[in-house]
C-alpha cells in the first residue's frame, strides 16, 4: 500500500476512534453534601467509588461546601442552572427552591420499603409549593433531636451527680454551678439568625409550648402565652439569673462548641453533631470514660405537659435541571442503602432514624444516640416549611435579641415578630 | 487634516474601547435601574412593574438607620484613617535608619486580603478567645472582657479595623505629597525662624492639601462600597450596628431574595458613590490644571 493510503487509514481510523469516544462518553454528576466538608468527601468518595464499580461510565464530581457558604451560594446556582445535581438542601431555602422548581419530583421513583424505613414525619407533602406538580421532592438525609451535653468533671466540682430536669433545677443547678466553678453554667448563643433559635433557645421554646413557630398555614403562633413565658425563662437566664456565657448576641454556635469542647462551660444544648468534635478529646465509648454526658429535654414546670423537643432534618434533592434523571435517582437510592445511611450518620454524627438500621445494625456510641433517636417521635421541626425561612429567621432573631439586651418587653419583641412574619407571608 | 477629520479619526480609535466600557458599565446600571422599578426576585425572575414603590417603601425609619450608620462609618472611618495616615507619612519622611523597613511594615495591612481583615479583627474582638480582650484581662485593665463586637462598640470596632486597613493607602499617598515639597521651602523658613509647627501649617499642609482632598475622597468612595470585611466582622449586626447600604442590599437581594428593593437600594448607593466620584474627578483636575 503506498504511503497517501496508510494516511488515509490513518486519519480514518482516528476519527473512527474519535466517534466511538464520543458515543462511549462517560457520564458526570455533581454532587454535594454541605455540612462537613471533609467527612463528607470522605463518605462520598467512599460510597460513589463502590457505586462506580458496578457502573463504569459514571464518573463524580463531589463539590464540598460548609453550609454557610452554600446556602449563599445555591439560589445563584438554581438561577443558572448550575447547582450540583444531587445536594443536601439547606433548611432556610428548602421551601424557596421548591417554589422555584428546583426540584426534580420524586414521587414517581420512591419505592414502599424505603417509605417504610423512613418515620412518617419526615416525609414531606410539598404539593402546595409545587402547584400540585410534585408531592415528595425530597427524602430524608438526617435528623436528629437536640439534646443536653454536659461537663461531669464541671459538675462534680459544682457537687452536682446529674444535669437538671426541670426549669427550676436548671435555675439552681445554674447557680451553683456559676458559684462553686465561676464558669457559666449553659452556654447561650445569639449572635447570627439562624443559630440563635437552634440550641439553647430552641430546646426551651419547644419544650415549652410544645408547638411550632408557625402554624401549617404559616401563620405565627409564637407570641402565645406559653411562648411569651418560655422566651422570658430563656431571657431571664442571662439578664436574672446569670447563668449564661458572657455577651450572648456575640457569641457563635461554633463559640459555644469551642468553649465547651475546651471545659469553659458545664453544660450546652447540641445535636449528636457534636460527637465528633468531642470524640477528639474524650473517649466517648461509654458514660464511664467520657468527660461528657447527656441529659434529657427540660421538662418545663410552668406548663404541666411533657416536653416536645426541637428537630433537626435535612433532605437529599435532585435538581430539577439534571440531564440524567433516572441516573440522579439510581445514585441517591444507592446512597439511601442502609449500611451507607448508617455509614453517613455514623461520619456525620447524626443519630439513626431509619428503622433498618436501628432494629439491625450496629450504632457507634449506643448510648448517645439510640435515646436521641427515640426522642425523634417527639420532636418538633425546628425550621418551619415556609418560603423565605431565611428572613424569617432574622425577624426573629432581630427581636430575640432586642429581649434579650433589655432593649423590649418579650412579649412586644414576639407580637413584633408575629406581625412582620405574617406580612411576609401575606397573611 | 481637518479639524473634523482629526475627531473623527480620534472617534473612531476610541470608538471600540468606549462601546467596551459602555457596556460594561452602563448595561448593568440600565438593569440595576430596570430591577428597581420591578417586582423582581432574585432567581425567580421579574413578576411586574411597580413604579416607585420601592423608592417610597425606603422612606422609612430602617433605611434611615442604615443612611445614618453609612454616614457614621464612611465619614468617621476615613478622616481617621487620613489623621493616622498622616501622622504615619510625617514620620516615615523623615530620614531614619529603618525606614525601608518601617515603610514595608507600615503597608503591610494593605496586602491582606478583605475578608481575611474581617476575620482576623473578629478574632481579635472576640469576647472570650480575643487578643485584645486577654491582654488587658491579663494586664489587669478591666477584670470583665469589654463586649467590642456588643451593639454598643460594634461599630466602633469595625471603624478601628477600616483605619487599620485604609491608613496604609493614606501613608502611602500623602508621603508621595511630601516627597514632592522641595525642601529648599523647609531651608528658607529655618533661616527665616520659622519652628517645625510653622513649617507644617505653612508649607507642608498647603503643599499636600490637594493630597489630601483626593485621598479623602478615594477612601470615603472604597469606605461606601466596603462589603467583604464588615459582613464577616458582624454581617451588619447586632441588631443593625454596622448595617451600611451594601450589607442592607446583600441582605436583601440574597437572604430575602428581593431583587427589587435591593436594585432601589443600590440605586441610592450608587448615587452617593457617584457624587463622590464627581467630587475627587473636580479636585484632580484642580490638582491638574
Amino acid at each position: 500500500m503506498g504511503n497517501s493510503r496508510w494516511m488515509a487509514a490513518a486519519v480514518a481510523g482516528w476519527f473512527l476512534v474519535g466517534g466511538v469516544s464520543a458515543f462511549a462518553q462517560d457520564v458526570e454528576l455533581t454532587i454535594c453534601r454541605p455540612g462537613y466538608p471533609e467527612r463528607a468527601k470522605t463518605f462520598l468518595e467512599k460510597a460513589l467509588g463502590e457505586f462506580q464499580k458496578t457502573n463504569p461510565g459514571v464518573k463524580f464530581k463531589i463539590v464540598d461546601a460548609d453550609w454557610e457558604t452554600f446556602q449563599s451560594r445555591i439560589m445563584v446556582w438554581v438561577a443558572g442552572q448550575q447547582e450540583p445535581d444531587i445536594y443536601v438542601s439547606p433548611m432556610q431555602q428548602f421551601v424557596d427552591l421548591a417554589e422555584l422548581g428546583a426540584y426534580l419530583p420524586l414521587d414517581q421513583y420512591l419505592d414502599p420499603a424505603l417509605k417504610a424505613d423512613i418515620p412518617e414525619s419526615l416525609w414531606w407533602d410539598m404539593s402546595r409549593f409545587t402547584g400540585g406538580k410534585g408531592k415528595y421532592l425530597s427524602v430524608a438525609a438526617a435528623a436528629s433531636t437536640y439534646t443536653l451535653w454536659y461537663n461531669k468533671k464541671i459538675l462534680a466540682q459544682a457537687g452536682l451527680t446529674r444535669p437538671p430536669k426541670n426549669w427550676d433545677e436548671l435555675v439552681r443547678f445554674g447557680k451553683q454551678i456559676v458559684e462553686r466553678t465561676k464558669l457559666p453554667a449553659i452556654g447561650m448563643n445569639a449572635g447570627r439568625p439562624f443559630d440563635t433559635t437552634q440550641l439553647l433557645f430552641g430546646m426551651l421554646y419547644f419544650s415549652g409550648t410544645n408547638r411550632p413557630f408557625v402554624d401549617t398555614q404559616g401563620r405565627a403562633i409564637l407570641n402565645s402565652p406559653d411562648a411569651v413565658k418560655a422566651v422570658q425563662f430563656w431571657v431571664d437566664l442571662y439578664q436574672k439569673h446569670k447563668i449564661t456565657n458572657s455577651s450572648p448576641e456575640q457569641t457563635s454556635k461554633g463559640d459555644l462548641r469551642l468553649l465547651f469542647q475546651q471545659g469553659k462551660l458545664a453544660m450546652h444544648i447540641n445535636n449528636p453533631g457534636l460527637l465528633p468534635t468531642l470524640a477528639k478529646i474524650t473517649d466517648l465509648r461509654s458514660p464511664e470514660t467520657s468527660t461528657f454526658l447527656i441529659g434529657g429535654p427540660f421538662q418545663p414546670s410552668l406548663s404541666g405537659h411533657r416536653a416536645m423537643n426541637s428537630t433537626d432534618a435535612q433532605q437529599w434533592v435532585i435538581s430539577a435541571h439534571t440531564k440524567h434523571p433516572d441516573l440522579a435517582w439510581k445514585v441517591l437510592r444507592y446512597l439511601l442503602e442502609p449500611r451507607w445511611q448508617n455509614e453517613h450518620d455514623r461520619i456525620q454524627g447524626g443519630a439513626p432514624f431509619r428503622a433498618s438500621i436501628l432494629k439491625s445494625m450496629p450504632i457507634d456510641y449506643a448510648w448517645i444516640l439510640k435515646p436521641n433517636a427515640e426522642e425523634a417521635s417527639n420532636g418538633l421541626l425546628f425550621s418551619p416549611l415556609i418560603p423565605r425561612s431565611g428572613q424569617f429567621f432574622q425577624v426573629l432573631n432581630k427581636h430575640l435579641v432586642e429581649a434579650l439586651l433589655g432593649q423590649a418587653p418579650v412579649k412586644d419583641a414576639l407580637d413584633r415578630v408575629a406581625a412582620e412574619v405574617n406580612k411576609l407571608a401575606g397573611l | 487634516m481637518s479639524v473634523g477629520r482629526r475627531s473623527l479619526v480620534a472617534f473612531l480609535y476610541l470608538g471600540p474601547s468606549a462601546l467596551l466600557l459602555a457596556s460594561v458599565f452602563l448595561f448593568p446600571v440600565g438593569d440595576l435601574a430596570w430591577l428597581s422599578v420591578h417586582d423582581a426576585h432574585t432567581a425567580g425572575g421579574v413578576k411586574g412593574f411597580v413604579g416607585w414603590a420601592h423608592y417610597r417603601e425606603l422612606l422609612g425609619p430602617e433605611f434611615f438607620h442604615v443612611l445614618r450608620t453609612t454616614a457614621i462609618w464612611v465619614s468617621i472611618s476615613t478622616l481617621l484613617s487620613v489623621a493616622v495616615g498622616l501622622v504615619g507619612a510625617l514620620l516615615l519622611n523623615r530620614d531614619l535608619s529603618c525606614r525601608g523597613t518601617l515603610r514595608a511594615l507600615a503597608f503591610l495591612p494593605w496586602a491582606v486580603p478583605h475578608a481575611m481583615v474581617g476575620v482576623l479583627w473578629r478574632w481579635l474582638a472576640h469576647p472570650q478567645y480575643g487578643l485584645i480582650n486577654r491582654t488587658l484581662l491579663l494586664i489587669g485593665l478591666v477584670s470583665e472582657p469589654i463586649g467590642f463586637l456588643s451593639v454598643k462598640y460594634a461599630m466602633a470596632t469595625a471603624i478601628a479595623m477600616r483605619v487599620w486597613k485604609g491608613a496604609p493607602f493614606a501613608i502611602l499617598a500623602i508621603l508621595a505629597g511630601l516627597q514632592a515639597i522641595p525642601p529648599e521651602r523647609y531651608e528658607a523658613a529655618a533661616v527665616d525662624g520659622a519652628d517645625s509647627w510653622d513649617q507644617f501649617w505653612a508649607i507642608t499642609l498647603p503643599g499636600i492639601r490637594g493630597v489630601l482632598a483626593t485621598t479623602v475622597l478615594i477612601l470615603a468612595i472604597w469606605a461606601v462600597t466596603t462589603f467583604d470585611m464588615l459582613w464577616v466582622l458582624t454581617e451588619g449586626g447586632p441588631l443593625g450596628a454596622t448595617e451600611i447600604l451594601p450589607i442592607a442590599i446583600y441582605r436583601l437581594a440574597f437572604t430575602a431574595y428581593d431583587a427589587g428593593r435591593g436594585a432601589a437600594i443600590a440605586v441610592v448607593g450608587l448615587g452617593i458613590s457617584s457624587g463622590l466620584a464627581m467630587l475627587y474627578y473636580h479636585f484632580s483636575k484642580e490638582r491638574i490644571s
